[in-house]
Parts: C-alpha cells; structure tokens; sequence
C-alpha cells in the first residue's frame, strides 16, 4: 500500500506570480489553502538570490511554516547546459553547477531535487556522493515525450541499477502519460479559427502514429487554417499523446522505474469543476498508483498555457487527487 | 526568423510608465527604460543572444546602450560574459540609451529586439538551444 503525501509546486502560480499578484507569501498561501502538505520551489523562478539561498529568504521560509504550516519539500533545478554564449557546458561544469543547487536544496530543508536530463548519466553518476553528502536525493524528471522506459531514461536508469546509490532516481511527471490533445491548445486553434474537424483530423493523425510532415501536408491539403499548425506542434512535441490502448504498457513502464522514484509530478493543463483532466487519466493512474509501494510527494503541477492563472485549477487538482486515493 | 518561445505572462514586457529622458550634465540626452524577461523563469545575463535598441525606425549605436541590473550598469558586450549574473523575472532591467539631444517632444515608436536562450531546451546537437523572444515595440511619448 502506498504513503503518498500531496503537495504542489509554486510553479502553479507562476502567472500570479509574474504578473506581481502574488508575492512569494502570497504563492505559499495559497498552496496551503489548496490543501498542500508541502511544496515544490523552481530555484531559477523563485529564489531571490539564485542560485544560492540568503539567510534572509530562509527567514521567510521559516516564518511562512510558522504561519501556513508548509515548507519546501522538493526543489526543481534547471540544468542550464546552454547558458555559456559560445559552447555547451561540459560534464565538469553541469556537475559543479549542479552541487550548488543540492546545497539550495539542503539548506531550504528539501530532501528531493529534481533534475532534468541536460546533466548527462555520466555528470549524474558523479553527483551521487554530494547527493549523500547534502541527504537530497536527486530524480532526473520523467517529462512528455520521454516515458519512463524510454531509451534516454533506460542511459540513467543503467546508471541508478549499476551504482545501487539511494540518493540517485526518477521524479516521474503525468504528462507523460496524456492520451489525448491538450484542451488549452485546441481551444486556441478554434479560437484563431481553425475548424474542429480539422483538429480532429490532426489528432487522429497523431493516434496513428502519422509522422509530423505528413500530418502537415495532410492538413494543408484539407484546407485547414494556418494557425493549427502551433496545435499541431504540440501534439508532437511537450503535450504529445498516445492511444489510450497505449496506457496499460506506459503504467508497466512506470512500475519499473518506481522503485527509483523519490516525487510524482502531477502535470495537469486544464481542469473543470468535474475534476477530469481532459488529457491526462488520473483516475486510472492514481488508481495504480494507490496499490504500489510508493512512498513520497506527489506534486501539483498546473501548466498555465491559458495565462488564466493556477489558483482556482490547483485547488481543483488536490481535490481530484483526494477523491480518486479517498 | 523561425520559431522562438514567448511567454507574456505580463501585459507589458517593456514597461510604459518606465520611460524617461536621460540627463547628462542637465541637458536632454538620451532615454531610458525598463523591461521584464518574458518567460516564467529568470536568466543568466549571457543568455541573452540579442539586445538592440530602435526608435522610429533607427537603430542605436550598441556602444550608447547600457543594461542595469541591481545596481550594477555594462555595456551590452559584456552581457555574454556575465555567467554570474542571474536575472530574475520579477526584476524589471534598465535599458539606457545615450542619444544627443534625447527624443523630441511627441510619440515615438521604440523597439526593444531581446534575444535569449533557454539555456535548458536544447533542441539540435551541438551548441542550439529553443530561442526566447522577450522583446517588445510599444509607443513612448515624450513630454515637452
């Protein structure tokens, strides 16, 4: 029987957040008010003094646990292999950066960090002892269109299996497992004027497994407007999907890379007063998940592609979440 | 240009009531104002690709344009060197442009060209990261 733990990661409240409508206190707030156990901080989004933590902002992380009972539990780390203008950082560079961001996350009380895949298996394998060093262990994030057994996740899994490190894993996001067209982007295409028959076409295209060319001409060539062409490139890009016959395979996959999963990201694009998400199957992922062994966060991830605002749909997510584990 | 990612999570990237003449020695010379990175994250200043400065249609000497951040003014080339100065997206930058005589009195059509990279999309092999489009074209006027 799982434990899991709900939280939600500020991210959620990134247009508040921009748009200055919340301040750090305000982000915090709320997460605690949609029910949050603990939460997720993007370091390059939220910390004042990125990439270290000052003594001043972990006051305000204390004061705000005083306060709404939370506090960090999982920090999310950018791996920034590009931010050099002439090269790639090399694996020396990626490791050294990313041992400054386990001490961001050591030092604001957070045992997870989670990675992405710009730091190479190789920089990963050489972060394990820091990770033990600092006790933050560190999952490299499962993110659409990667799944969990796909073959750059089988490089880091070789690596967590060869080392047997506790401190090396997956955070798994839900993306991943989307079945079907995200809801936002369709419904700018209709906005802009494309014909729903036409994104019907696109989709099924995309369920068939057309490749991104043909699924162009075809669409050009059935006289579909110019602007599907951005849905188009979602659904086979970050928001892609699969059959929903595909999901049973894809939950397999999870289970093996479970063992290794420290935090669940819980993506969500869209959710009305329902609680269906309309591209990601909760019902049918938090239901395998409930009868597995795992143990940790499962963070609220509210991807805000309407520029409407997480508040409202997070407090949604928590409470679909609560309703489907019971 | 192909694709490039933008995120106006804010109405305003350039922001308007920022806009100002700019005073050497007591005499109108130049203008400044302040622009927030559109996207949800901040950004290593030698991120930025791209950093121009337009009016009515004019490009700015790159040598008169200065970028400001926590109090710390450069030049635009050393932007790229800059692998330690971290913008983050609630901070407004302050863009100076030196300019004999400033802006006459009037609206004037000004131009931000921002270019950055998401220095973690990378979507080619080798060094080809998603580009980030955070510049703007608004209106300023000046005031007699």
């Amino acid at each position: 029987m799982s434990k899991i733990k709900l939280g939600a990661t500020l991210f959620c409240y990134g247009t508040e957040y921009a748009r200055y409508e919340y301040d750090f206190e305000e982000c915090v707030r709320q997460a605690a008010l949609a029910g949050a156990e603990g939460y997720e901080i993007v370091g390059t989004q939220m910390l004042p003094s990125y990439p270290n933590v000052s003594d001043e902002f972990l006051g305000l992380v204390e004061r705000l646990r005083q306060t709404y009972g939370i506090g960090p539990v999982g920090y999310g780390a950018n791996n920034d292999k590009g931010m050099r203008p002439d090269r790639n950082l090399t694996d020396d560079e990626m490791l050294a950066d990313a041992i400054l961001d386990l001490k961001a996350a050591n030092r604001l009380g957070c045992k997870v960090m989670r990675a992405q895949y710009m730091l190479s298996p190789a920089a990963f394998e050489r972060l394990a002892p820091y990770a033990e060093l600092f006790d933050v262990k560190v999952g490299i994030e499962i993110h659409n269109p990667e799944t969990p057994l796909s073959p750059k996740m089988q490089e880091y899994l070789a690596v967590i299996q060869r080392t047997g490190s506790k401190y090396l894993g997956f955070v798994p996001d839900f993306g991943c497992f989307a079945v079907a067209p995200n809801k936002t982007k369709w419904d700018r295409a209709l906005s802009l004027g494309v014909k729903e028959e036409h994104l019907q076409m696109a989709a099924d295209l995309r369920y068939r497994g057309a490749s991104l060319e043909e699924a162009q001409e075809k669409l050009v060539s059935a006289g579909a407007h110019p602007a599907i062409m951005e849905a188009l490139q979602g659904m086979y890009g970050f928001v892609q999907f699969r059959p929903k016959e595909a999901l049973p395979g894809l939950l397999e996959e999870l289970s093996k890379v479970l063992p290794y999963s420290f935090e669940m990201h819980g993506k969500f694009h869209y959710l009305d007063e329902d609680l269906v998400e309309p591209s990601i199957p909760y019902q049918e992922i938090l239901a395998f998940l409930k009868d597995t062994d795992f143990e940790g966060f499962l963070i609220s991830e509210y991807e805000d592609e309407a520029y409407c605002g997480g508040t409202t749909f997070t407090r949604r997510h928590l409470a679909m979440e609560r309703r489907i584990l019971g | 240009m192909g694709f490039a990612m933008r995120m106006q999570m804010n109405e305003e990237i350039v922001k308007r009531d920022s806009f100002q003449s700019l005073y050497i020695n007591g005499a109108k010379n130049g203008f400044s104002f302040d622009v927030q990175l559109a996207y949800y994250r901040g950004h290593y200043l030698s991120d930025i690709d791209l950093l121009e400065v337009s009016v009515d249609g004019v490009k700015m000497p790159r040598e008169a344009v200065t970028f400001e951040l926590n109090g710390k003014e450069m030049p635009v080339y050393k932007l790229g060197f800059a692998v330690t100065e971290f913008w983050s997206q609630v901070v407004p930058a302050k863009i100076r442009v030196i300019k004999k005589g400033g802006l006459a009195p009037g609206d004037h059509e000004l131009e931000l060209k921002l270019m950055l990279r998401v220095p973690y999309m990378q979507i080619g092999p080798g060094h080809d990261f998603m580009p980030l489009d955070s510049g703007e074209r608004v209106t300023v006027t000046v005031a007699d």
